[in-house]
């Protein structure tokens, strides 16, 4: 699926047209929420960080300029997870690592088992809060482990160490449900 | 982002990414309007302060307006008046110097001769054209009412003579219950006074630069946003420029108007240490000015407050900052057109009737940023210091 609004739509929901502003937000929706169900249980948590996601788009949009729209709004609400982290001062969980972590480079991991998303939301929501804020960034939304340092003011090695957990933990879940 | 060598695992969950086709609740629409509401007050409260201010602006200029045309014209006329008045009282005052003057109420009252008194003229009721002539004469202060028949006197004004029928001079009522009406003994014409001058002034500016950076932004993060605030307070500091002022100028009684061509510069200094950069903006602009002032004279001194906008054309509009993700520069443009608030203090003085030396403290205010690309919003301000000589004509 890949809609991309026509630009007469973004113009008039710049405008402030609450039509357009409301088509606009069908058509951002299942971006914003598919990351916030990533991050959040708790539905109220993922109402407030997608709703305040697209005020932020609507708010920016006159400086949107060229590219896909919705990669802007995914980074849009990625950025807002990321500040909504730490003004709630979950920052300080995140434990940090100076010793460098051994990154696997040879995938030891394999299945045939089709998962749905319900099935890898749940299984991500178990992780702890660092390592799945971590582990979405770098594994589903492909930031590196030194754009994910810079973001979250923590060294690249703190990076490597929480996705390593969160695989193995991960692993374990899959695992678990093979059995 | 680079992931170059991905593990199954993440490959397997990275198929979250994929988007299913989804509404939102109506919980979440109703949320997210009453977001889009507060956004807009908080759109509209800028827009509501700016008609405020202009509406206030242009209320005070029409008042002020009305207020100075109303009583230069109501000046003019009173003057006309007194100019026929004293004209018309000289002229009867040569021809009827040998006439009996009436010169107080008792004996205006003996001749039962009419007048409605007002506190400064005398108006007469049933006037004809019968042959008896009375005058009223009003003495000054000082005079004693007479009943003799006297001349009148040089400082005696004759106001309003007036032809009675002795048929009607029965019917006449003297209303005067007040005191003989005194008028000053020489009335001075205020004249409108207008004077031109052409002048040139020189000087220096100090510019004041001030960034306006949103708390939060969506592709960056707070921390980011942190340090880009950071290295630009460190690394812009204020600067100087030279002003340049021709001008021409009405006055009109102590009134004063001001316009002309007006050259000054916005900008700032800069030192990016993280990237090694360093150089110095400067935003040139050409504006043609309108002020209003008001001048008290103390002798050779004249003190003369201005305020009013300015209008011009940017002539060198382009600058350079460091890029948000401080890694480097981006390139921005001035406003072509800008509008300028400035209030000056004006010292004049006066070395003959024609030059006059001036010497002016002016405040500087950018109307609005002047650079608004994304997140470079800067505004203006400068203080300065012109020195330089008018020609009055």
């Amino acid at each position: 699926m890949n809609l991309e609004p026509e630009l007469q739509l973004l113009q008039a929901a710049a405008a402030g047209e609450r039509r357009a502003q409301l088509a606009l937000y069908e058509l951002c929706y299942p971006v914003l929420i598919s990351a916030a169900r990533r991050y959040y249980h708790n539905t109220d948590e993922q109402m407030t960080v997608v709703n305040n996601s697209f005020v932020k788009v609507i708010q920016y949009l006159n400086n949107y300029e060229t590219g896909r729209f919705l990669s802007w709004v995914k980074r849009i609400i990625s950025n807002e997870i990321i500040d909504e982290y730490r003004r709630n001062k979950r920052y300080n969980e995140l434990y940090r690592f100076d010793a460098p972590v051994e990154e696997r480079g040879a995938p030891d991991f394999q299945t045939d088992q089709i998962f749905s998303h319900e099935q890898l939301q749940r299984m991500l929501l178990s992780l702890s809060e660092p390592a799945r804020l971590v582990f979405n960034l770098f594994a589903i939304e492909g930031y590196s482990h030194k754009e994910i340092a810079q973001m979250l003011g923590v060294t690249e090695e703190t990076s490597k160490w929480h996705t390593k957990m969160a695989r193995k933990k991960l692993r374990e879940l899959i695992e678990n449900i093979h059995e | 982002m680079n992931n170059p060598v991905k593990d199954p695992l993440d490959e397997l969950f990275s198929s979250l990414n994929d988007l299913v086709q989804e509404s939102p609740s109506p919980a979440f629409v109703q949320d997210l309007e009453a977001r889009l509401d507060a956004l807009e007050k908080k759109r509209r409260k800028p827009l509501l302060i700016w008609w405020f201010f202009s509406a206030l602006g242009a209320v005070l200029f029409s008042g002020s307006y009305f207020l100075f045309f109303s009583n230069h014209a109501a000046n003019q006329g009173q003057q006309h008046a007194e100019n026929k008045n004293n004209t018309s009282a000289q002229a009867m005052t040569k021809k009827q110097m040998d006439t009996t003057s009436t010169s107080s109420s008792s004996s205006l009252s003996s001749s039962s001769s009419t007048f409605l008194s007002s506190s400064t003229n005398l108006i007469a009721a049933h006037p004809t054209t019968s042959s008896t002539l009375l005058s009223s004469s009003v003495s000054s202060s000082n005079a004693a009412p007479s009943t003799d028949k006297t001349r009148v006197q040089e400082e005696t004004y004759i106001i309003n003579p007036i032809l009675l029928s002795d048929d009607h001079e029965k019917d006449c009522v003297l209303i005067v219950d007040q005191p003989t009406p005194v008028l000053p003994k020489a009335v001075v014409p205020t004249k409108k006074r207008i004077q031109h001058q052409i002048g040139l002034q020189f000087g220096v500016s100090g510019i004041f630069s001030s960034f306006d950076l949103p708390a939060s932004h969506p592709l960056l993060t707070d921390d980011q946003m942190k340090l880009f605030r950071e290295t630009r307070e460190f690394g812009e500091r204020n600067t100087s420029s030279w002003d340049f002022n021709l001008r021409y100028g009405m006055s009109i009684n102590n009134w004063q108007l001001q316009t002309g061509l007006h050259y000054f510069e916005w900008g700032e200094q800069l030192q990016y240490d993280v990237i090694s950069v360093e150089g110095t903006n400067r935003y040139r602009y050409l504006s043609v000015p309108l002020l209003l002032g008001y001048s008290f004279d103390f002798g050779k001194i004249r003190m003369s407050p201005f305020t009013g906008l300015a209008y011009g054309k940017c002539l060198t509009a382009n600058g350079n900052y460091i890029e948000p993700q401080v890694n480097g520069v981006t390139l921005v443009t001035a406003k072509n057109f800008a509008g300028t608030f400035i209030g000056q203090l004006e010292l004049q003085y006066v070395l003959n009737s024609k030059l006059v030396f001036t010497c002016t403290p002016v405040y500087r205010r950018a109307l609005g940023p002047l650079i608004d690309q994304q997140l470079i919003v800067n505004s203006y301000q400068s203080l300065g210091l012109q020195t330089g000589f008018l020609y009055r004509f």
